[in-house]
């Protein structure tokens, strides 16, 4: 954020030519979010940490408590397969030969000078280890006992409430006697923010999330909410732009956001739709939702492509 | 769905509390080490709660770097907030899209986990709850129901491990007898009577909510017509708590006439749950016993999806309310929230990955 002290927000509008935005076209497109959506609001911030290129009361916004249900490597198995499958191929052009269909079989291949190769065991492993991999992500969401507490010391339970409805003590079933407990669902939430990013010039998506507690997740954890082809490439934790000094928050690099946009708006606009700056953030959730897949953000408003997306939020609020 | 039979106890669903966990803890951690040092406080603190938006989700009860004071303003540790006194509740904030209501909510912030274990906190439930029951009898409550809904956080820094012990308590007042469902939880459309009336009164809803920002009030409407094939929209009217009187006495005036009106307590539910309405209406409901001495009450909880107040997602409840003798003294529950594995106890913020500075170098790798 040195470069944003230094350098001048930008001023002319070029969203058409390159998908950046002005902040006042930020601010524009924020409104338009905020009306069409309100789950989204404005927030001022902390007022030391304001910027003075956006209005007081508009430095950032934030939708709060969006459920995620399912771990991103669950909803994208199959393109986890795929992926491992690319990446075979890819070692094709190294000089392996691989029989696509059964990557780990621990057969022996011809390399490109015409020796046996047997492969190595990691080799034919990998796809063991992903599975222990995405195992040990699962696991880690339930397993909170490595923090010490002071435990459940003898406080006694003071209060017979009847008029109370309590879920049952975790880890004992959790179903809650008087039957209601089957309508408690446990999930991840979200807190999500969109601030204005100066040097970049475009919005900047940050991402953070608690567990089925309400406790704040770590960074591995907030990955496995990430799409497989985004998690350590395109996410990264940087200082969060409105806390105090040292915290960090996962954040969506905006370095590539400027290209997508562009084109994004220009298949809108290709297919008839003049595409209008007061959508830019709407557009701009659907390709985030690309990144965190399992996220039910509302990103359902007509950006041009209405539809997608839109059953699985649709058919959970209709019961 | 449970086996309700006739008359059942109702039960409301608590408030879950959540922090925000990097923003709220960095904060209190400055707090405590530059301001408030050695002061336990109590202070105020602006806890904000929202009706529930999600099918699988409640409304949270949350709190984040700007629900603290401000540093300064109060004089630091020298001036803690008086024991007894009330916190301070903003102007509710008139906004429209999704509600967030004001909760008074006082924050202790005790210097060791053994005071945390051993601070008293029936005594801390019992001031809170007879602040409440004080706001319900001057008529404060009726004005300003978010006044109903009070919060205590109790917390233990513990600023070299950036880990941080905190529990959550939201009171409530016991009336003399249970509060009971006189008929099973409907949906509002089979409650009101067809789906025009159910349109009319989530839309008015939403228009009360988004100019007064208080999150309890009075709906009023014709109940004739009732094929639902009328074309004529039931006269549908919004009042706030403190008209409870007259609108009364309009339903009243109008009873026996064809198309009588139908009077509704409504309020912005937390709760998800297909049965069970959330925390605030617990202590609301003691309001309309005692302040209002009525026996039964139709209540329409309403929720929220994608950010508005959504019919299909709300409740409608009968209740029975107890008769509330003169000079009763309600003692409070301190409701408070269990910890992580569901039992009383303080809960856990371990926040060292997002702010130990160690942790952070090692993960910058």
């Amino acid at each position: 954020s040195t470069a944003e002290r230094v350098l001048p927000a930008q001023s002319k509008s070029a969203f058409k030519e390159k998908g950046i935005l002005t902040p006042e076209e930020f601010v524009a497109a924020g409104d338009f979010l905020v009306h069409t959506c309100p789950t989204w609001s404005w927030e001022a911030g902390d007022t030391k940490k304001a910027r003075p290129f956006l209005p007081a009361g508009k430095q950032f916004l934030i939708t709060r408590n969006v459920p995620c249900l399912r771990r991103a490597s669950a909803v994208l198995q199959y393109g986890e397969r795929e992926e491992t499958e690319v990446e075979a191929e890819a070692g094709e052009g190294e000089g392996w030969l691989t029989t696509s269909t059964a990557p780990q079989q621990p057969v022996t291949t011809t390399n490109a000078d015409g020796f046996e190769e047997i492969p190595s065991i990691e080799e034919a492993g990998a796809g063991g280890a992903a599975e222990a991999v995405s195992d040990g992500g699962g696991g880690a969401e339930g397993d909170d006992s490595d923090v010490p507490d002071i435990g459940d010391l003898e406080l006694e339970d003071e209060e017979e409430d009847e008029a109370a409805l309590r879920p049952a003590a975790r880890g004992g079933g959790g179903a809650e006697p008087g039957g209601a407990g089957d309508h408690i669902l446990r999930t991840r939430t979200y807190d999500l923010l969109i601030t204005y990013d100066k040097y970049y010039a475009v919005p900047r998506f940050w991402l953070i999330g608690y567990d089925e507690n309400r406790q704040p997740l770590t960074n591995e954890q907030v990955l496995e909410d990430v799409s497989e082809e985004h998690a350590r490439k395109t996410v990264t934790m940087e200082a969060h732009p409105h806390a105090g000094a040292g915290v960090q928050a996962a954040s969506i690099h905006p370095c590539q956001h400027a290209n997508v946009m562009h084109k994004l708006s220009d298949r809108l606009a290709g297919e008839g739709g003049e595409f209008q700056v007061e959508r830019y953030l709407v557009l701009f959730l659907k390709f985030i939702a690309s990144v965190v897949p399992t996220i039910e953000y509302d990103y359902t408003l007509p950006a041009g492509t209405a539809h997608d997306a839109d059953e699985e939020g649709g058919g959970s609020a209709a019961r | 769905m449970d086996p309700f039979g006739g008359l059942d106890t109702l039960r409301f669903w608590p408030f879950e509390s959540k922090v925000e966990a990097a923003t709220f803890w960095s904060a209190l951690g400055e707090l405590k080490l530059h301001s408030l040092k050695l002061g336990e406080g109590p202070l105020p603190l602006r806890a904000s709660w929202s009706p529930s938006n999600h099918a699988s989700q409640p409304g949270l009860l949350s709190v984040g770097a700007d629900s603290l004071p401000q540093p300064g303003g109060g004089g630091g540790a020298a001036a803690p907030a008086p024991a007894g006194g009330a916190p301070d509740l903003a102007p509710p904030r008139a906004a429209g899209g999704s509600p967030s209501f004001d909760a008074p909510a006082q924050l202790w912030v005790l210097n060791t986990v053994e005071r945390l274990l051993k601070f008293d906190r029936k005594a801390a439930a019992q001031q809170a709850g007879d602040r409440v029951w004080a706001a319900i009898g001057s008529g404060a409550a009726e004005a300003d129901p978010r006044l109903l809904a009070p919060a205590l956080l109790l917390a233990y820094c513990d600023l070299k491990h950036y880990k941080y012990r905190y529990w959550w308590a939201f009171p409530a007042l016991q009336p003399p007898q249970p509060i009971a469902l006189a008929a099973p939880p409907a949906s509002l459309a089979a409650a009101l009577g067809g789906d025009a009336a159910v349109a009319a009164v989530a839309a008015a809803c939403a228009a009360h909510v988004a100019a007064t920002g208080l999150p309890a009030w009075l709906v009023s409407m014709d109940s004739g017509g009732g094929d639902g094939s009328s074309a004529a929209l039931p006269g549908v009217a919004t009042a706030p708590l403190t008209d409870w009187a007259r609108v009364r006495q309009e339903a009243e005036a109008a009873a026996g006439v064809p198309g009588e009106r139908q009077v509704w307590l409504a309020v912005a539910d937390s709760s998800h749950l297909a049965e069970n309405p959330g925390w605030l209406l617990r202590n609301l409901l003691l309001l309309a016993a005692a302040r209002w001495g009525v026996r039964t009450l139709g209540v329409l909880c309403l929720r929220g999806r994608r950010g508005r107040f959504d019919a299909s997602a709300s409740l409608a409840l009968h209740v029975t309310l107890p008769q509330v003798p003169p000079g009763y003294a309600p003692p409070a529950l301190g409701g408070w929230e269990p910890n992580e594995r569901g039992r009383p106890g303080p809960r856990t913020a371990d926040v060292a990955p997002a702010l130990d500075p160690r942790q952070l170098a090692e993960a910058a790798v």
